[in-house]
């Protein structure tokens, strides 16, 4: 008869051919593979403003979670606001809500997540998935006042007395709230800023929404908006002709619009501050064993803050929690479970971690 | 709660169903086990690809993240290990959503119909589910609430209109999985607006019940879908 | 990945068969269209569902208020879309379009949109600056063949059904009022192109492709997707009902004889008319119902409130 070998695998090894396994047993030891305890947290820490002398960005931050690298920079664009008119006659639907701050007519941010991945492509549904659940949240926390993206154009006015020379070097910049010359700005039309927001993660190790929410957060804080002005004559509308069809001598207005360059007048962005939270993940594990989903009270382990392959695919049931320590109220709980019950005690738990997590952050 | 649904309507998959809440309505379909593209392939268990398609325009990175949200629900739903190798594929289309027709809609009003939207089509996915004999887990179902000043029992508005979710201050899609006609399982939950935690727990109560009230419905139609199809039996 | 369906030899010349003998799986005659049956909801415009036999499919118009193009200040947008999921048949992969769903959407929008069937400069509201985009998603169903017909059908029922809100200009700003508000404005359609899909068949062997002089060729109208499958090539006539020929488009390498083409003309025309007619039956009585339905009458000049 032949002996039966007991086969035996360093732990390296374990865990990469058989990753459910070696987790486990690694949290049947009371240990995470990452070696953490079950609900430390990975640490996190937000620079901002990281990239202060780069003159295209308005905002920047860097995160590093665990391993993850989060650089996140805030370029914008400008575009005409349309009056509320334009939109609807609001009279009648909805009256008292649209105008509150955190209504949007046009999006406020495009965030871009871009995961450094080793090879160039289409962005990937990872990366499309977490710009838009940024994007929602931006929405739906209200953290950027609709009035504060709005700016009213000042006028460049050239001096005439030097005008002769053609030279031009002598202009002024006049704005609305420090000029007495109402019937100039009469003509300048609302503009409204967009903030285009590029997140680009090295080195990802868990789930990436918590870093770049706070790497969003950590650059919208210092966030400065320019002032934006218009040369003196496109107010009076230059009228370029265009061609078209039978050519009717139509007219276009072309407004041509400039970023004023001095930095002294650029103004924080305005947040409204009690609205920001903290957002943290979880993972829950059932231990017990041979569990089958009939189990009514499981032996769940809670993992904060998910790292590596193994605990990302093997806890079938994940948390992620949005704690607002200002306000003490939750302001997002997104679950998927499967295989075991969540019992209100566990989610108890959960939230109890995120309220610590979140006001350690803050 | 009011259900309109109409299944096997689509010869050329393998199940579906019309399903209208409120305003909104969509059709959802299931072609599978089918043989999936390379890529796809899983070696122990059922791939699943998930489509969502908008009412009007193009699919956006809107209509992903409520793939996501459904592929996180159904992966722990279906009996994925039944069918090694093979492709479940399910494709949502929206038919009439809330900001059809509607002129006047922010773009924060439209972030919460992701709600509506992902509540109608997890229901959707039953039927279809159901209609093509996938394996499933267990029976679920879902709703979409929204909560006014506080979350108590009056202030609750169960499958919300947009006027509902505009002047609410959190709204919830949250699915139970049913097991013997009891509320059993919670699947999933988004949850999203400001509320204490007291108020969510109270919350995902009243849920569970709206679940199997609502599961209760999906048996009836279940049933004269069944008596329907297997009338030759008799 | 062939998904698509491959007919055994058996079956397709059984229905190779029958076209010889005049005779289709589904009963009708070799030139009988699917009567298509049409859908709308009560409270929404521009939403229209359509039956063709077993293909189904939705059509949705819907209109934005847009900056127009640089080039053609006075003229609004009109786009179609047409994207076939894999909802309504497996040979349709998601993310890749395959050259059926081209050659579908290209010859719905030349009927269509170059044949201006939609008034473009009357979506103009101010040169230049503010125009509609009026855009129509067409969604696939079910797929059983004549997708071209009942696509090009249903957008043309659809844009008619549509009501665009009515706007009021300001100088060069632009309100626009709500459906509740002010009753909405049909779109302006000029004209209403059918498009009428003929497969053609070759019952001899492929010699008689090259030098036949046989004119044998069998030709059908309004194919199922099996008929489709087997076709050696394939004619769409786009007309309307002013005999106007709006797209000629022959796909295949089967020659067919300049007699029999003006002879399928004709025939297309009988089938745009007769279209044409059931789609203006149903948007009156459509029309009027909704007319019933909101009251309406009260707001004519005289009506006793």
């Amino acid at each position: 008869m032949q002996e039966v070998d007991q086969i035996s695998f360093p732990p390296e090894v374990l865990s990469r051919i058989a990753p459910d396994l070696s987790l486990e047993r690694h949290l049947k030891l009371g240990l995470r593979p990452c070696l953490r305890s079950f609900s430390e947290f990975k640490p996190i820490a937000v620079s901002s403003p990281a990239l202060e002398d780069e003159p295209n960005l308005v905002g920047s931050s860097i995160v590093s979670h665990g391993q993850t690298k989060v650089i996140c920079g805030i370029s914008i664009g400008v575009v005409e606001a349309k009056n509320q008119s334009d939109t609807l006659n609001q009279n009648e639907t909805n009256s008292q809500d649209s105008k509150s701050d955190g209504e949007y007519d046009a999006e406020p941010v495009y965030p871009v997540v871009d995961i450094a991945r080793g090879r160039t492509g289409a962005p990937t549904e990872e990366e499309m998935i977490l710009s838009q659940r940024l994007y929602e949240w931006v929405l739906q926390s209200k953290i950027i006042p609709a009035s504060a993206l709005l700016t009213n154009p000042g006028v460049a006015i050239a001096n005439q007395t030097s005008s002769s020379q053609g030279s031009s070097a002598d202009v002024t910049i006049l704005y609305p709230e420090d000029s007495d010359m109402p019937d100039l700005f009469s003509r300048v039309k609302p503009y409204k800023f967009v903030l285009y927001v590029h997140l680009k993660v090295f080195g990802r190790s868990g789930p990436l929404f918590d870093p770049c929410h706070a790497a969003l957060i950590g650059a919208l804080k210092n966030t400065r908006l320019p002032r934006i002005y218009v040369p003196d004559s496109s107010i009076y509308s230059i009228k370029i002709p265009i061609r078209s069809r039978g050519n009717f001598g139509h007219r276009v207005k072309e407004t041509r619009i400039f970023i004023d360059e001095n930095q002294d007048l650029s103004n924080p962005l305005q947040l409204n501050k009690d609205n920001i939270g903290g957002a943290s993940n979880y993972g829950l594990y059932d231990l017990s064993p041979g569990s089958t989903s009939m189990d009514v009270d499981p032996n769940v382990i809670i993992l904060a803050d998910l790292e590596g392959d193994a605990e990302e695919a093997e806890c079938m049931s994940k948390l992620n929690l949005i704690y607002n320590p200002n306000k003490k109220s939750i302001n997002n709980i997104s679950y998927s479970g499967g295989g075991m019950v969540l019992t209100k005690d566990t989610l108890k738990q959960c939230f109890k971690l995120a309220k610590k997590r979140a006001e350690n952050t803050q | 709660m009011s259900l309109v649904v109409k299944s096997s309507l689509l010869n050329k998959v393998d199940g579906s169903a019309e399903v209208e809440i409120g305003r909104t309505k969509l059709v959802a379909s299931v072609s599978g086990p089918i043989e999936p593209r390379s890529r796809q392939e899983l070696p122990n268990s059922a791939s699943l690809e998930i489509i969502v398609r908008p009412a009007v325009g193009v699919s956006t990175t809107r209509e992903k993240l409520i793939e996501d949200k459904l592929r996180s629900l159904l992966q722990n739903v279906i009996i994925r290990h039944k069918y090694p190798r093979q492709l479940i594929q399910i494709v949502i289309q929206f038919l009439v959503t809330e900001d059809t027709n509607n002129y006047s809609i922010t773009e924060s009003q439209k972030q919460k119909l992701t709600s509506i939207e992902l509540n109608a089509a997890i229901n959707a996915c039953y039927f279809a589910l159901v209609d093509a004999n996938i394996a499933l887990y267990y029976s679920f179902s879902s709703v979409c609430i929204c909560a006014n000043s506080s979350i108590e029992e009056d202030n609750l508005k169960v499958n919300p209109d947009m006027k509902d979710l505009a002047v609410s201050r959190s709204h919830h899609v949250i699915s139970y999985g049913i097991t013997h006609s009891s509320s059993y399982n919670v699947l999933l939950i988004e949850s999203q607006g400001d509320f204490s935690e007291d108020e969510f727990l109270k919350l995902l109560d009243a849920s569970g019940d709206l679940c199997k009230s609502l599961h209760d419905e999906q048996r009836s139609h279940i049933e004269s879908k069944i008596k329907k199809e297997f009338i030759w039996k008799q | 990945m062939g998904r698509e369906i491959e007919l055994s030899s058996n079956e397709s010349n059984f229905i190779i068969e029958g076209f010889k003998s005049g005779v289709r799986l589904d009963g009708r005659k070799l030139d009988e269209i699917r009567q298509p049956v049409i859908r709308v909801l009560p409270d929404e415009y521009g939403y229209v569902e359509i039956e063709w036999g077993n293909s189904k499919l939705t059509v949705r118009v819907s209109a934005e208020v847009v900056k127009p193009f640089e080039d053609r200040p006075f003229e609004g947008i009109f786009t179609i879309n047409t994207e076939i999921s894999p909802m309504a048949s497996p040979q349709f992969e998601q993310g890749r379009v395959s050259d059926d769903e081209i050659l579908i959407s290209r010859l719905i929008e030349k009927a269509i949109r170059r044949s201006n069937a939609l008034d473009l400069e009357a979506l103009c509201m101010v040169a230049g600056a503010k125009v509609w985009y009026i855009r129509a998603d067409v969604n696939v169903l079910e797929f059983d063949g004549g997708i071209i017909d009942a696509a090009s059908f249903g957008v043309m029922v659809a844009l008619q059904h549509f009501r665009k809100p009515d706007v009021s200009i300001h100088g060069s700003d632009v309100i626009v009022h709500s459906l509740q508000e002010r009753e909405p404005v049909p779109l302006s359609v000029l004209h209403v192109p059918i498009c009428v899909t003929f497969s053609f068949f070759n019952p001899s062997d492929s010699e008689e492709n090259i030098k036949g002089e046989l004119n044998e060729e069998i030709s059908i109208i309004d194919a199922t997707e099996k008929e489709e499958s087997l076709r050696d090539g394939s004619l769409v006539i786009t007309i309307n009902k002013n005999r106007e020929i709006v797209q000629l488009s022959k796909n295949g390498g089967l020659p067919i004889d300049v007699f029999v083409l003006m002879d399928l003309s004709k025939k297309a025309y009988t089938i745009a008319e007769s279209l044409s007619e059931k789609i203006k039956i149903f948007l009156q009585k459509e029309e009027s119902e909704r007319y019933k339905k909101l009251h309406l009458d009260l707001l004519e000049a005289g009506a006793a409130r």
